[in-house]
């Protein structure tokens, strides 16, 4: 198969991988926590943009702002509900109550969607673009761009608004955060709302190249987790990077090589680079802290 | 300014403060002083906060503050510079200072807030675009203490600054909290320095586990005074 279509199908998993991971690691920084329920968050967003999509008959652009909205709106209220109360205990404590909220969610999934499987078309249709010998999906081209724009606006979140500063303040340090007059429990609302938009948005702009059913987002967590260590676990470039080799890797082993092991191929490239670099690609070693 | 009665609080089962009243007044500098583990670190961040009160009370600017929150507290005109500094380390000098002005003051304020601690603090100045995790201890006080100065409080909690640092820069500290409390800044000053606290307060309290055992005007005690060193333990 040619490379070139190799890479852009590389490309355009990966960028899913990487806006998992960004959710991760987000949630990750602020609070010490793996949330196992992200793939699930994945699999809601995927079933909104379908749902508004259609069923309700909304046009894409819309359907898809209003899923990834009703996503974060998801996640702030996880974090207002679930884990405000409970934020004081053990991060193991914290971590087991995403395992059964990962759980709580696939279940609400299947009392409408029960176990079957749906079929999110492409936006443009099926027929690939042709370059030369190298065929693109349209939809590769849609997930891949669209994947960059949210990365664009969360940069320029962080780098300018003041609720992106307070939270990377309340990142590095929450007693300062409390100090310098930040609302942290409100940062904390925040964050998981933002999160979930990200993993909302994955997984609307999964729905054409997946297919649609309430465990879909198992393969996508354990790919974008993958990504988030890769990429140094606390690290929002790393993040993106390690989510696209991820994607890539696994596209040309399983193109050029074997597909038998396509799966876990990106697996055996991470662990090799965690060998070396035990803080990932981007990852800092522990610096001391003031 | 501030009264504090009858003040409790603690970690989970473990009681420090046992009921400790003082007053600091506007325009003083006020000073805690006791020895390690006394509870005054325990002091600041009740009131600051941080740790949750569990009995008395702590009226500041004519308001009960002992069950608001920490950003209610600091919006109200109250900061506190804490012992272990607290900076965001992964940020310059700039990003700290603009971050403790953010919750409080417009974006000229914050300009001219940093412009002013630079004024303050020429040694921050050299350092602005300088990750905080880099600065000397000192250098991190003075961030942490022109952080605090950024959202222009009623009154000002200083824990400890003196801590770790040389006989160069307590001087420079203590030049320092004289400047701004001429220029009406309340200060409630927490110190095992002695020195340091006579140099600057008005009045001095003594902390012992979680009580206060003693009390005076600074201008009446010594450093070299048998009876107020005794209690430091
Ligand atoms: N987070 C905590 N959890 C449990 N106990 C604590 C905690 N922080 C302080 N303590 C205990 O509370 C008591 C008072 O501590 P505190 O830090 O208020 O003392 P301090 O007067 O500030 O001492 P120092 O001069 O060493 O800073 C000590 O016995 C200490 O061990
Ligand atoms: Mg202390």
């Amino acid at each position: 198969m040619d490379i070139a279509t190799l890479l852009v199908a590389g490309l355009a998993n990966g960028s899913l991988y990487s806006l998992m991971a960004l959710g991760l690691v987000l949630v990750y920084k602020t609070q010490d926590v793996i949330n196992f329920a992200h793939g699930e968050v994945l699999a809601t967003g995927a079933f909104l943009g379908y749902t508004l999509y259609k069923v309700v008959g909304l046009p894409y652009p819309i359907a898809f702002v209003v899923a990834i909205l009703l996503g974060g709106l998801l996640g702030g209220l996880i974090e207002r509900i679930a884990f405000r109360p409970i934020a004081h205990h053990p991060h193991i404590t914290l971590a087991m109550v995403t395992v059964g909220l990962s759980f709580a969610l696939k279940g609400a999934l299947r009392i409408p969607y029960g176990r079957d499987i749906y079929v999110f078309p492409p936006l443009m249709g099926h027929t690939p673009i042709m370059v030369g010998a190298t065929a693109i999906s349209p939809q590769s081209i849609v997930t891949i761009v669209v994947a960059l724009m949210l990365a664009g606006a969360l940069f320029a979140f962080f780098a300018y608004t003041t609720m992106g500063k307070q939270m990377r303040a309340t990142q590095q340090n929450i007693t300062g955060a409390a100090l310098v007059g930040i609302n942290t429990g409100r940062i904390f609302s925040f964050t998981w709302a933002l999160s979930c938009l990200i993993g909302a948005a994955a997984g609307v702009l999964a729905g054409p190249l997946s297919l649609l059913y309430p465990d879909m987002g198992t393969n996508y967590l354990l790919k974008g987790f993958a990504a988030a260590v890769l990429g140094g676990l606390e690290s929002v470039p790393g993040a993106m990077v390690a989510g696209l080799i991820v994607g890539v890797i696994e596209m040309l082993f399983g193109g050029l090589i074997s597909t038998a092991f396509q799966e876990v191929s990106a697996f055996f490239i991470i662990i090799i680079v965690l060998m070396f670099r035990p803080h990932g690609l981007f990852g800092q070693k522990p610096v001391h802290r003031v | 300014m501030l009264t504090v009665t009858d003040l409790e609080a603690g970690y989970g089962s473990i009681k420090v403060l046992r009921g400790i009243g003082f007053t600091v007044p506007a325009g003083k500098v006020v000073a805690l002083l006791g020895g390690n583990g006394a509870g005054k670190t325990t002091t600041m961040k009740t009131i600051a906060g941080i740790v949750a009160a569990t009995a008395g009370q702590v009226e500041f600017d004519g308001r009960r503050i002992e069950r608001e929150p920490s950003h209610r507290i600091f919006a109200r005109g109250l900061a506190l510079v804490p012992q272990g500094r607290e900076l965001f380390p992964e940020m310059t000098v700039i990003e700290n200072l603009e971050l403790g002005g953010l919750a409080r003051r417009s974006t000229t304020e914050i300009a001219a807030g940093i412009a002013g601690v630079f004024a303050q603090f020429p040694r921050l100045a050299e350092r602005a675009h300088q990750r905080a995790a880099t600065l000397s201890g000192g250098e991190q006080q003075m961030l942490a203490t022109g952080r605090a100065l950024m959202s222009r409080p009623k009154l000002l909690l200083l824990d400890e600054p003196t801590t770790g640092l040389g006989p160069l820069i307590v001087a420079e500290l203590i030049r320092i909290v004289r400047e701004l409390n001429r220029g009406g800044q309340t200060i409630l000053l927490v110190e095992q320095n002695v020195r340091m606290a006579l140099a600057v307060a008005d009045y001095v309290y003594i902390i012992r586990t979680g009580e206060i055992v003693a009390e005076s005007e600074a201008a009446k005690l010594s450093d070299r005074d048998e009876m107020f060193r005794s209690y430091l333990g």
